[in-house]
């Protein structure tokens, strides 16, 4: 593989090329089936049936509704900004996309494995709130700015928990590297010794994605439909896909810092046999259920909760925990030290 | 007294103890040294090394026989021989640099309108003869070819550096405030691939989590919030340029003593390459010099933005009307009988004023 042609310049183009396509078409894929399964999932719970008519169990309804709207028509308001209103649907969609370059689904399995990585995810999924709030001010419409004001505070609060833990879980790594990452839970998975952060980790993502029981900026009840009022046709899709595809990449960031990536639940016979990426779609999987189950439960926050509980509840446990852990770690002597 | 205290500290050899100590001590420090054909400084990204040709990704050579450089050339050192190709281009037959003339000044490569002949990286490229150092045209392209990632990252830093210096301009030049940040937005974004460039990827991660992240928003957040009159706000522009001035050169002087300190302090030009060179990752680097070297400073720093986080919250805490605070556990706790009374109403008598309950929110 050092040697030949995948060794020169356009060998290494063609590559990359290759891996960025063998991620994102499943990406792409899973992106739909998680409208699918979020639809289903939730009329489960709700005692319906959910889309049973297109294809067998309903399987070819994500590509009828993208290709219905495919054939709609992009409506632009007038007084919207024209340019800011097309390129902000495309900023949340290539944002979401663009994390995938460091995910790790197998050992040494991503298609830039950069000594970085958690750092270039927390920034990329903090580049998000531009999306909506360019998405909001182009549309020249007070709903769509209520929306994108909500969701500027909302995702800027909940960064700030999210960070630190991030950071507990790197005090226990010692490397901000993702393959590192994984491989430190070889023992444990931090989810164990870590629950307190991994509630406050995925409440967090919760609110970071707009979902329920955090989608003040969409709010359909309130604002309509918050940021993306305006927007039709495949702009809105690029929009809908965009969060899809952000809950995805916020379950693969949870699998990774606390469920052990791609890692099997125990390290011998019957469990290695399973190669690793199934085990990291599989927890990607039972985090995205999480997302999903929730949304059917809770009812929506009121903003001042919402706000109270990110910098009054979160904040302060999350530093606490993390003085904790760094404690513990120094006088135990489970220090890392690489 | 004091005769006695010298003359012991002579019989005891204390000054000499004390040398000895010293340089005992240096004895066991991290060496300044660079273990060197092993180990390297890092260079600038404009280092003027060897010479090269390049060609394009096609394969086809960039030089179209112009002889530009050849006429700037102050050493007199580049010899160019051309005549038209068989296929009607322009090429050159001949391309010498006589490198025992070359003062490395880099005026070919400015002269050069293809960005054809360009000094690389490389500094390496002693000969043991002297006919060596007469570079042909074909020493030149190979050249090319083994540094031609090098110098395409070149390419890189000057896109990224263009675009960068555009929006920057485009943030105090832009008609709607709004555009203003979006721009300065931009400008972070192509600060970061600089910085990537250069090798820092965590100052690049942090630069986007921290002021793309944090705080843009805050800027797009408040300036969308107001009402901005633009045509009010272009009026002052003349009045506020000495002060724009003023404060523009205070940060180019600044930028510039913090530099000249930089290149005059040769032990913290040293400690940056060491680390570099020691296999550390940035992150570990900039971790170590900051709690190690730079840690009272670092505390500081720290604590400066702790007084200021508290005064922004002393400013905005105001007096008087505050919100009614919400208590969950009362509000869940609360039974039907705490919040509900039944009454019946005669008929024709309406409702007594009942007496007032406990107000629960």
């Amino acid at each position: 593989m050092s040697t030949g042609f995948f060794a020169s310049d356009v060998g290494i183009l063609i590559l990359t090329l290759a891996k960025a396509l063998a991620l994102l078409i499943p990406l792409l894929i899973g992106v739909a089936y998680l409208t699918y399964a979020e639809r289903k999932v939730l009329a489960a719970i709700q005692l319906r049936r959910g889309p049973n008519v297109t294809g067998p169990f309903g399987l070819g309804q994500p590509f009828a509704d993208a290709l219905k709207m495919l054939f709609k028509e992009t409506i632009i308001p007038d007084g919207a900004s024209r340019t800011l209103f097309l390129v902000a649907p495309m900023i949340t969609f290539g944002l979401a996309i663009l994390a995938w370059a460091v995910i790790p689904v197998n050992n040494h399995w991503a298609i830039a494995n950069i000594n970085v990585g958690i750092l270039y995810l927390f920034a990329i999924s903090s580049l998000g709130v531009y999306g909506v709030i360019i998405a909001g001010w182009a549309s020249n419409s007070k709903f769509a700015f209520l929306g994108a004001m909500r969701s500027a505070a909302q995702m800027i609060s909940y960064e700030v928990s999210i960070g630190i833990v991030i950071l507990t879980v790197l005090v226990c790594v010692g490397s901000l590297n993702l393959n590192a990452i994984v491989l430190a839970q070889r023992t444990v998975w931090f989810a164990l010794p870590l629950l307190p952060m991994l509630v406050v980790f995925f409440i967090s993502a919760l609110a970071e994605t707009n979902r329920a029981p955090f989608d003040l900026p969409e709010g359909e009840s309130e604002i309509v439909a918050g940021f993306f009022v305006e927007y039709s046709a495949m702009s809105f899709a690029l929009f809908f896909l965009g969060e899809y595809a952000n809950m995805i990449l916020m379950s693969a960031m949870t699998a990774i810092l606390f469920f052990g990536g791609w890692l099997p639940i125990a390290p011998f016979a019957p469990f290695t046999w399973i190669p690793g990426p199934i085990w990291f779609v599989a927890k990607v999987a039972m985090v995205l259920f999480v997302f999903l189950w929730v949304r059917a439960t809770l009812p929506r926050f009121r903003y001042d909760q919402l706000m109270r509980l990110g910098w009054k509840v979160f904040l302060p446990f999350s530093l606490v925990w993390l003085v904790l852990t760094a404690g513990a770690l120094e006088v135990f002597g489970w220090l890392p030290h690489v | 007294m004091a005769r006695l205290d010298r003359f012991a500290r002579q019989a005891l050899l204390a000054e000499i103890g004390a040398g000895l100590w010293l340089t005992l001590r240096y004895f066991f420090k991290p060496k300044a040294t660079l273990n060197y054909p092993y180990e390297k400084n890092p260079i600038s990204t404009r280092f003027k090394g060897e010479h090269a040709l390049r060609r394009y990704p096609n394969g086809e050579e960039r030089c179209i026989a112009c002889k530009l450089c050849e006429a700037v050339c102050p050493a007199q050192a580049i010899t160019i021989e051309a005549e038209p190709r068989a296929d009607g281009s322009r090429r050159t037959t001949r391309y010498d640099i006589d490198m025992t003339k070359c003062i490395y000044c880099g005026l070919c490569e400015e002269a050069c309108p293809v960005d054809a002949i360009v000094e690389g990286p490389n500094f390496e490229f002693a000969t043991e003869t002297r006919e060596e150092l007469m570079y042909d045209k074909q020493k030149l392209l190979a050249n090319g070819d083994r540094w031609e990632s090098e110098l395409a990252k070149q390419i890189f830093f000057y896109m990224f550096a263009a675009v960068l210096l555009v929006s920057a301009c485009m943030v105090i030049t832009a008609r709607n405030p709004v555009h203003s940040v979006l721009f300065l937005i931009l400008a972070f974004l192509n600060a970061a691939a600089l910085f990537v460039l250069a090798g820092a990827a965590f100052l690049a991660m942090v630069l986007v989590i921290v002021y793309v992240g944090a705080v843009a928003v805050l800027f797009l957040f408040v300036v969308m919030m107001l009402d901005v009159d633009f045509i009010a706000l272009r009026e002052g522009f003349q009045n506020f340029l000495p002060l724009g001035l003023t404060v523009g050169f205070i940060l180019m002087a600044e930028i510039g003593l913090s530099l000249a300190g930089f290149e005059a302090s040769g032990t913290m030009r040293l400690a940056a390459a060491t680390h570099r060179v020691a296999g550390m990752s940035d992150a570990a680097a900039i971790g170590n010099l900051l709690y190690t070297r730079y840690l009272y400073v670092f505390e500081l720093a720290g604590l400066l933005l702790v007084i200021a986080m508290i005064g922004a919250i002393v400013l905005t805490l105001t007096e008087g009307v505050q919100p009614r605070r919400q208590d969950l556990a009362r509000q869940h706790n609360r039974a039907i009988a705490d919040t509900l009374t039944l009454v019946k109403p005669a008929i024709g008598a309406g409702i007594a004023p009942l007496p007032a309950k406990e107000d629960v929110p």
